[in-house]
């Protein structure tokens, strides 16, 4: 049996083998083919990006399955997806379908169960553990619904951690010029117990940042949080991506969120069912009323 | 970084006060017995060697029953003929042979009755023995006129303390049945069985008992330049003769220094071994708690393996946690022996045992020791525990609530 190698598109890194409806784009004299039509029209609005770049993370047919007692529970079954330097990313989709374990796996907390993840040009799947420790202390910052603070350190020391682990200086000086930035320099020395959840979560993005990462991951970031709070917190990520040009990718279920994103990849029982790009108002709606 | 590290450890420790404190304790107990026995080792062995050394180093001492028991002899019913002794004066090298018979009995005074150890003896070898060899002299009175008057001398403790009243000089007490004048006491010695006891001639005391010419031991006293192993085996043939007292020791300085040496060795060991134990227990509980923590920080762990800890980063914070608990519990098991040594050093000295403690028994190096050794016992208890933290996969330790 010959089996034909398998092609999947330049901007999404969706499969494009045996698709019907194939879009094709003509750029410095070579065919560009597209099924999805959200990475067709992304690619037509900016070929050099996706021709002369790289996409930051690559996933290819990403596979997850855990053990629930004896019962093999496959969370994810075959994901493909590219992340482009810079974009703001949003994962969404119901409860259980696997968008948190995605998460994981870009933010190498996790590992597949077979499948690649590039990161550059390096599959970064099957790393040791040291290797996946300092791609994540240089390169990742994350934000937890649960902030996630150490409860047994002070705000100060939880945002110095990072520095520590990634055999740092820790400048008192500059980190307390953050603290006053996002108006908690008063709160410093206080254990996560006595902040606000609004509080805790400032200071989990501050310790997010500590390591200067060139990605943020948010696992629902507002998911604790009032609106008002939640909005303070997001401002604070658009800023990170917009003028800082952090990749940021964020796990939500909020509409307001997914409307700003540069691609929405919409989960549902472990597969990747839609990748959107360029979205538009109507798009997002439908997206959510599917999620 | 090592800095920082230490204090994220510390930090740790400090989370759970009671439980790392219970935990602490465990090391602190055995610490604690150990630095005790070690300061107050060199001090028995000082104490003992010093008693001998009043036994001086030029005295054989004969006594009934086995070399390993000296202190059977005075519960022996054996005891040898006075004429079976006083032979060992002709050999070479001896210069004089004190006998002494021991018998505790009523002893009166002002109409108040207590019962003190009579130690009878010849008295003219008795006061050379005592003054030339054992640092005795009277502190106030004469020795007794003759071996056939009714007087005593008393040890200093007899004199002062065993009667409500100091006992005066030219005053009667009556032992046993007899009256006798008390004609002079003692210096203070610092031990118990010289210092309670009241001296009288064997004879006296024979008479009190009614026992035929008996001695139960005698202190041979050697010539200087004799050579000791030598007079001590003529000693011995000469006892061989006698067929009274079938076992009986001849007793050298070296050969009860060497007793008293294999004594220690034998509690030594035992206390070793005991602090041993009580580390290993102390170990164990810091395993246990260090389980405990890995278990109940999984989710921290998860946290900081997300924020960049490598495996090796949790393993040294739980590493430096369990050692740090070790090093805790050996600084304050250091503090409390030595202070508990003190004490007992001055309950010691009260009971009338001087020098047990000093500060100059306390080796830095000992101490040095005792901490890295709580240290190491720290971190290999940890060892285990931290690398099972260590090894954890973040996502699911973050999964852990």
């Amino acid at each position: 049996m010959v089996t034909k190698k398998k092609k999947y598109d330049a901007v999404c890194g969706l499969e494009i083998t045996g698709c019907t409806g194939l879009k094709s784009v003509n750029y410095k004299g070579k065919k560009y083919d597209f099924c999805d039509p959200d990475c067709y029209q992304r690619f037509k609005k900016n070929p050099k990006r996706y021709v002369e770049g790289k996409p930051l993370i690559k996933l290819k047919n990403v596979k997850k399955s855990f053990m629930l007692g004896k019962v093999k529970t496959e969370v994810l079954r075959g994901i493909d997806f590219n992340i482009w330097e810079g974009d703001f990313v949003v994962l969404i989709g119901p409860s259980g379908s696997g968008k948190s374990t995605t998460l994981n796996m870009l933010g190498l907390l996790d590992r597949p169960t077979s499948g690649e993840i590039y990161f550059g040009s390096k599959n970064v799947a099957h790393l040791k553990d040291i290797e996946r420790a300092q791609l994540r202390s240089k390169t990742f910052g994350f934000v937890f619904q649960q902030y996630n603070l150490i409860p047994w350190l002070s705000a100060l020391e939880n945002v110095t951690m990072p520095l520590i682990f990634a055999g740092k200086e820790a400048k008192n000086h500059s980190i307390q010029k953050r603290f006053k930035e996002i108006g908690l320099e008063h709160r410093m020395n206080h254990k996560p117990a006595t902040l606000s959840g609004g509080e805790q979560q400032r200071v989990a993005m501050l310790r997010a940042l500590s390591n200067r990462p060139k990605i943020l991951l948010a696992d629902e970031p507002t998911g604790n949080l009032d609106s008002k709070t939640g909005k303070k917190i997001l401002d604070m990520l658009y800023r990170l991506n917009k003028k800082e040009g952090k990749t940021l990718i964020i796990v939500t279920h909020d509409a307001t969120i997914a409307k700003e994103a540069d691609q929405i990849l919409s989960i549902q029982d472990g597969v990747i069912i839609r990748d959107h790009h360029h979205l538009r108002k109507k798009y997002t709606d439908k997206m959510i009323n599917h999620a | 970084m090592l800095k920082q590290f230490f204090s994220l450890s510390f930090k740790g420790v400090a989370h759970r006060p009671m439980r790392s404190w219970l935990t602490i304790l465990g090391i602190v107990i055995g610490v604690t017995f150990a630095v005790t026995i070690l300061t107050l080792s060199s001090g028995i062995r000082n104490a003992v060697s010093s008693t001998l050394q009043m036994f001086g180093k030029d005295l054989v001492v004969v006594f009934p029953g086995e070399i390993t028991n000296p202190f059977a002899s005075l519960l022996a019913d054996e005891k040898f003929k006075e004429k079976d002794l006083m032979v060992l004066e002709r050999i070479d090298g001896v210069e004089y042979v004190s006998l002494e018979l021991q018998s505790s009995m009523t002893v009166e005074y002002e109409g108040q009755k207590e019962s003190a150890l009579i130690y009878g003896a010849p008295l003219t070898p008795l006061q050379r023995l005592l003054e030339e060899t054992e640092g005795f002299y009277l502190e106030e009175g004469e020795w007794p006129k003759g071996d056939d008057v009714n007087e005593v001398i008393l040890g200093h403790n007899a004199a002062m303390n065993l009667f409500d009243e100091k006992v005066r000089i030219g005053d009667e007490i009556i032992v046993k049945t007899k009256r006798f004048r008390m004609v002079g006491y003692f210096n203070q010695i610092g031990e118990q069985m010289m210092d309670n006891v009241v001296y009288m001639s064997i004879d006296n005391l024979r008479n009190l008992t009614g026992e035929p010419p008996v001695a139960i031991s005698a202190n041979v006293k050697i010539k200087e330049g004799a050579n000791i192993d030598l007079v001590a085996r003529q000693i011995d043939f000469e006892l061989s003769k006698q067929t009274v007292v079938e076992e009986y020791s001849v007793l050298t300085p070296d050969k009860t220094q060497k007793l008293v040496d294999d004594v220690l060795e034998i509690i030594e060991l035992v206390l070793v071994v005991i602090v041993f134990i009580s580390l290993i227990v102390g170990a164990v509980g810091i395993m246990n708690t260090m389980y405990t923590s890995v278990l109940e920080r999984t989710k921290q762990i998860g946290i900081m393996k997300a924020v960049g800890a490598s495996n090796d980063s949790i393993l040294s914070l739980f590493l430096l946690e369990s050692g740090m608990i070790g090093l805790i519990g050996g600084l304050i098991g250091v503090i409390l022996g030595v202070l508990f040594a003190f004490l007992i050093g001055i309950g010691a000295e009260q009971a009338g045992v001087d020098g047990l403690f000093a500060w100059s028994a306390i080796e830095i190096f000992d101490i040095v020791a005792v901490l890295i050794i709580t240290f190491v016992v720290g971190l290999v208890s940890g060892i285990m525990p931290a690398r099972q933290a260590g090894k954890m996969e973040p996502a699911e330790a973050l999964r852990y609530e």
